[in-house]
């Protein structure tokens, strides 16, 4: 198969995946949630008028309060699109158009900060933030994994590989958001180095503010630093131990190339596919965020808002996320797939 | 060197003049005087994770936190001294029990007697002792010790004598059971052959409930149910609890939690919110395709005092009485306990106030607290969440709004933190009403609305209403620096009659939300008039026994200047923007939020059109005149262009700032002579004045015969009072009511229990139980007190027996295990003491 061809196969592999995902998302979801907010809405429009006793007083019998409550309810049910069935093709046909084409409508409850119901606005306000913090904390996890993993598999069973091997279990054993409290209990209360809040209480106008976002971000990024990039030297280390083993490694070094060379030059590039698969679901996941972590740091991004979506049970947003992550995820795989073909020539006629 | 330190220090004066001359920008006609507040500034920080943001206080970043603490870490709390936990009244724990009947089966709880049993079968002091940690009260129905109407219930509460007695229970149980048909075999229920089994939802996600479900499982268990646990969260309960039919008995048993409604004196609602069928909150939850539980006298009883279908507090509170009694009876609805939610301040911060509704995350908090000894500064406040809704004054802010709009605005009329009555802040009244059954003479001068034709209209002859209240208002100032007038009431009480008016298809000024729940209003307002400048006079038909409820229910006062209400209608009206939530998703358009910069932008964008094009609204057109107008325009306009928000308000603070990105903002002292609340107005609320019962002075015995007179002597604040109700019951030793009554106010701070002799030659000899409750009319929270005497059969000298010592504190019958295990370890050492010595000795 031509690159051209491997090409135009994936990316219609990767749509049909895409689109199959939505319709699977939106079947499952979409009848439990109708009846799950029914009922909510329910119960919130009940809820208000007990909080509202003068407007209670101002009925004269119950059924005209009984009518008041059901027509809030229908008034807000219409309002989110539940009158019509669930099954309907109309309703199923529009959302999954409009979701392909990323128009993801109003979201029921969740408002951006800046007091949108756009559920595009809402996720580009909560995916920069993402990016930001888990991203880079990701790309200096994988830089830092993947350099100290190859000089580990250079010195397997030294005592410096034994306790990057141990730190390796040890930090991936801890969850994040525990490490985070213990953090941020240790360099912001017992020694305040940092601030416990990882977001600046400036305005972005203020001139000191990228420095001030720097400041504050240091320590989850730390801590997420802390914790992953031992696993990630853990594993290039066992792919490179292999790698080192082969015989054209053993013929390079007896030619003389430079110990690094061989090293990242030979031995790295050779074990570079998984490592790149690696990168590339690091990345792609860590778009998804940290939902404890990032109430922990105070840190408003995806993970939060797919928590806050989910206990709210906001449809659009819930859809909107998945929708989206999934997006990421699979370009993730088909931008992996081609750098595959590129390292391996094999892949793309297999 | 020198020259460029100099050059320096210059720029840095420099700077330091220009930011100085920045920050006098706070907007201000009057002269600067005296704020309402004693802190300069208020900051609003998000701060979502509640143990953060107590480390957070402790470590002296922020002063307070406007969430509850959670109870583990409260507990360790009360002895930091950085911090102070502040308790108040919070939600209540209660269970639904599914009643439904089943074809081919038993359904346990479709038999009364088994549903009452169960309120037997909770231990009750378990709750509150270890799962909350003694941050709660027992509590057994709809009122409990922390609500109002809590003393309106009390003899029916105590009548019911329901106690933690799973022997009770049992037998109970038992007799419903086999009458039922079932059987006991090797201590489990059978019908049928098959084990009676419930299926009990549990609320995980809530630590409290989840130990409450696991105590109430194992206790069903031990009086042989099999229990079927399944845990969840609410997203499950909507599924299973309210998204299934009672008949399919997806559930049987759920842990619920309710938040506390708004704290007010008389309650009229939430008892038929707990007990009323009608209302749709019990099983069944009103959708009509499911069986519902039904219960005529309940209904009945209940929309009568939601309707308001009584002629006297007595009547009311009668109806109370029986509701609660019904519901209990009924039990498809048991209550646990009542939370009691700690805060947490800073110990520098002085002057919070204790809202029994909200804590001290309120506005009086806000206004009152201080530094010690200083004024001015800075208050930090966590908020659990900084924007969740849109902030405009048509529609119900959310939660968190409502926090920082109660410093930035200030309302008409306040209910009282303590005693829940209505008071006047910027509007005092003086009602006349012919209610219930009477009526008024509306004067024909007085105008309403006309939304047909759109013009104020003179009611003209013959119109009647039930109650008239002249409203005196306190106008003061906007933020902005023009005068809060009548145009300002005019506007709004347009907005009220057109808005809260649906006249049919084609009408524009149609809210889903906000016309709905204001037609009610709008058909009982039969006029209103200006008398004065800033008297008001307005005509309903409404009555309550109580003139603050009359008053409030009748009111009309403004927070937002009519040109920003004028160019908000504008921007709706031109599809724009929505007021509310449901129209917003209708019309798919945004929900306008008077702090989010860019929609300020287009309603300062609008008001330079109406400066523009010398637009007056309709309502208004006979009341300002085009400089005015335009005075105002501009005055906004600048507004906005300065703060970059449309927030103005009339409070003791004006909003400074939103920061969407650091999720803070910022208040500021609104210094400006006008402002009418002097400072400290609010320091006398500090203090919860609640009645305290300090001595009860009880014989030790009583001859059977004999009369008993017992003095109990009463405080309210530190303070002898005889202005509190007390309120006494004797229960005999089978734990059966003998007397109960209202105590006899005496001499100031004393009142006396007089039992005649013709009630104790009825009564058995044994250990009687005095139970005490008393009121403050300034705190609506009961002190309760407990002692007991003797009823003796034989001649004795009954002596008098203080309950207490005089200068110590009261040692209720609650206390006394206390006193007996100080006694007992007393005894102990000193054992412990002659045994070491005597080994001591013998080596």
């Amino acid at each position: 198969m031509g690159f051209g061809r491997f090409l135009v196969f994936r990316s219609v592999n990767t749509l049909v995946v895409l689109f199959f995902t939505l319709l699977v998302t939106v079947l499952i979801l979409g009848p439990s949630i109708d009846t799950i907010v029914v009922r909510g809405v329910e119960q919130e429009v009940r809820s208000e008028i007990v909080q509202n006793r003068a407007l209670v007083s101002g009925f004269n019998n119950p059924r005209d309060l009984q009518a008041f409550i059901d027509g809030q309810v229908q008034n807000r049910l219409s309002s989110i699109g539940l009158n019509d069935p669930f099954f309907s093709p109309v309703r199923i046909g529009n959302l999954m158009f409009k979701i392909m084409t990323l128009d993801f409508g109003q979201s029921f409850y969740l408002r951006s900060y800046e007091g949108s119901s756009n559920v595009k606005t809402i996720i580009m306000e909560a995916l920069p933030r993402t990016i930001l913090l888990f991203s880079t904390a990701t790309i200096i996890t994988a830089v830092l994994g993947i350099s100290l993993g190859a000089l580990v598999a250079k010195r397997a069973g030294s005592l410096f590989d034994k306790l990057i091997s141990t730190f390796a279990v040890v930090s991936f054993s801890f969850p994040l958001w525990w490490v985070g409290m213990l953090m941020i209990l240790a360099f912001a209360y017992t020694f305040p180095i940092f601030p416990a809040r990882s977001t600046p209480l400036i305005p972005p106008s203020d001139p000191g503010y990228i420095l001030s976002l720097l400041w504050h971000m240091t320590l989850p990024l730390i801590t997420i630093v802390l914790i992953s990039f031992g696993g990630w030297a853990y594993v290039v280390r066992n792919l490179m131990i292999g790698t080192l083993q082969e015989d054209y490694i053993t013929v390079a070094r007896a030619k003389g190339v430079p110990e690094s060379k061989v090293l990242y030059g030979h031995a790295l590039r050779s074990a570079a596919p998984p490592i790149i698969t690696i990168i590339a679901l690091s990345l792609s996941g860590s778009l998804g965020g940290a939902i404890i972590t990032e109430a922990v740091f105070d840190w408003p991004g995806i993970g939060r808002l797919y928590f806050a979506a989910i206990s709210v049970l906001d449809l659009p947003v819930i859809v909107g996320l998945t929708y989206i992550l999934t997006l990421v995820f699979l370009l993730s795989i088909f931008i992996a797939d081609i750098l595959y073909a590129y390292f391996d020539p094999r892949v793309k006629v297999g | 060197m020198s020259i460029l330190l100099h050059k320096v220090s210059g720029l840095l004066i420099i700077l330091l003049m220009l930011g100085m001359a920045l920050n006098v920008q706070i907007p201000q006609s009057g002269a600067q005087t005296e704020a309402g507040t004693y802190f300069d500034e208020i900051v609003f920080i998000h701060f979502l994770d509640e143990n953060i943001a107590v480390r957070e206080v402790q470590a002296g970043n922020l002063d307070t936190y406007f969430w509850r603490v959670p109870l583990d870490l409260a507990a360790q709390l009360k002895s930091d001294p950085r911090v102070r936990i502040v308790e108040a009244p919070g939600g209540t724990l209660s269970l639904a029990v599914n009643p439904a009947p089943i074809e081919d089966g038993l359904n346990p709880f479709s038999i009364r007697e088994v549903r009452f049993a169960l309120n037997f079968l909770i231990n009750r002091d378990f709750v509150v002792n270890e799962i909350l940690r003694g941050f709660g009260a027992p509590m057994v129905t709809n009122y409990g010790p922390f609500d109002p109407d809590f003393l309106v219930v009390a003899d029916t509460i105590e009548d019911l004598n329901i106690r933690h007695s799973p022997q009770f229970a049992a037998s109970l149980i038992t007799e419903a059971m086999q009458e039922a048909g079932a059987t006991l075999q090797e201590g489990k229920w059978f019908y049928n052959g098959e084990k009676v089994t419930i299926k009990f939802l549990i609320r995980s996600d809530d630590p409290v409930r989840k130990s409450i479900g696991e105590l109430i499982s194992s206790d069903l268990e031990e009086i042989g149910f099999t229990v079927d646990k399944e845990f969840g969260d609410l997203t499950k309960a909507f599924a299973v609890v309210y998204g299934s039919n009672p008949t399919s008995l997806e559930w049987q048993l759920y842990t619920e939690g309710w938040q506390r409604s708004a704290f007010v004196k008389f309650d009229t609602i939430s008892i038929a919110q707990m007990y009323g069928p009608w209302f749709g909150n019990m099983p069944g939850w009103g959708v009509s395709s499911y069986w519902s539980y039904e219960n005529d006298t309940l209904d009945e009883v209940t929309q009568r005092i939601t309707t308001g279908n009584f002629t006297s507090k007595e009547e009311r509170d009668e109806l109370i009485r029986r509701a609660t009694d019904l519901g209990m009876r009924e039990s498809v609805r048991i209550f646990v306990a009542s939370r009691i939610d700690p805060y947490i301040a800073s110990r520098s911060i002085e002057g919070l106030v204790n809202d029994f509704g909200a804590g001290i995350t309120n506005r009086w908090t806000l206004i009152n607290s201080r530094l010690a000894d200083s004024q001015g500064g800075t208050l930090r406040v966590g908020m659990k969440q900084i924007y969740q809704g849109a902030w405009n004054p048509v529609t119900n802010m959310d939660f968190y709004a409502q926090k920082v709009w109660g410093g930035v605005s200030d309302p008409g009329i306040w209910p009282h933190p303590h005693s829940g009555e209505m008071k006047p802040l910027r509007v005092s009244w003086d009602v006349e009403t012919a209610g219930p059954d009477g009526t008024l003479d509306v004067p024909s001068d007085a105008t309403v609305w006309d939304p047909i034709l759109g013009e104020w209209k003179q009611v003209g002859d013959g119109v009647k209403a039930t109650s008239k209240v002249v409203y005196d208002l306190k106008l003061g100032v906007w933020h902005h620096g023009i005068p809060i007038s009548k145009t300002d009431i005019l506007y709004w009480a347009y907005f009220f009659f057109e808005w809260g008016t649906n006249t049919g298809e084609g009408d524009q000024t149609v809210d889903p939300e906000y016309t709905s729940s204001t037609a009610p209003f709008v058909e009982s307002t039969k006029g209103l008039r200006f008398l004065d400048e800033d008297t008001l006079e307005v005509y309903v038909d409404y009555w309550f026994f109580d003139d603050g409820f009359i008053a409030d229910y009748a009111s009309f006062w403004a927070d937002t200047p009519w040109e920003v209400g004028a160019a908000m209608e504008k921007l709706v009206l031109e599809k724009k923007f929505a007021f509310s939530s449901s129209a917003s998703r209708v019309n798919k358009v945004e929900w306008l939020s008077s702090i989010i910069k860019s929609h300020a932008e287009s309603i300062a964008e609008t008001l330079k059109v109406m400066v523009d094009e010398d637009i007056i609204p309709d309502p208004l057109t006979n009341f300002v005149d085009q400089e005015e107008a335009k005075a105002r325009y501009t005055a906004s306009i600048d507004w906005i262009e300065e703060f970059d928000h449309a927030v103005i308000s009339n409070g003791p603070y004006f909003l400074k700032n939103y920061n969407p990105d650091a999720r803070t903002i910022t208040l500021k002292a609104f210094k400006n002579s006008q402002y009418p609340i002097p400072l400290g107005f609010w320091k006398e609320y500090e203090t919860v004045n609640t009645a305290e019962i300090k001595r009860v002075e009880t014989p030790a015995s009583v001859l059977i015969g004999d009369p008993v007179r017992i003095r109990v002597l009463v405080e309210v604040g530190d303070e002898p009072s005889n202005e509190v109700i007390v309120n006494y019951r004797l229960v005999g030793p089978d734990g059966r009511s003998v007397v109960k009554g209202l105590a006899e106010p005496l001499e100031i701070g004393t009142y006396l229990i007089s039992i005649s002799s013709d009630v104790t030659s009825k009564l058995d000899a044994g250990a009687y139980t005095l139970k005490l409750l008393a009121v403050s009319p300034e705190a609506a929270q009961p002190d309760l007190f407990e002692t007991s005497f003797l009823i003796v059969e034989t001649l004795r000298a009954s002596e008098v027996r203080p309950s207490e010592s005089e200068d110590g504190p009261a040692l209720s019958s609650s206390k006394l295990p206390i006193g007996i295990g100080v006694v007992l370890v007393l005894a102990l050492a000193l054992a412990v003491m002659i045994i070491r010595r005597r080994t001591t000795n013998k080596l």
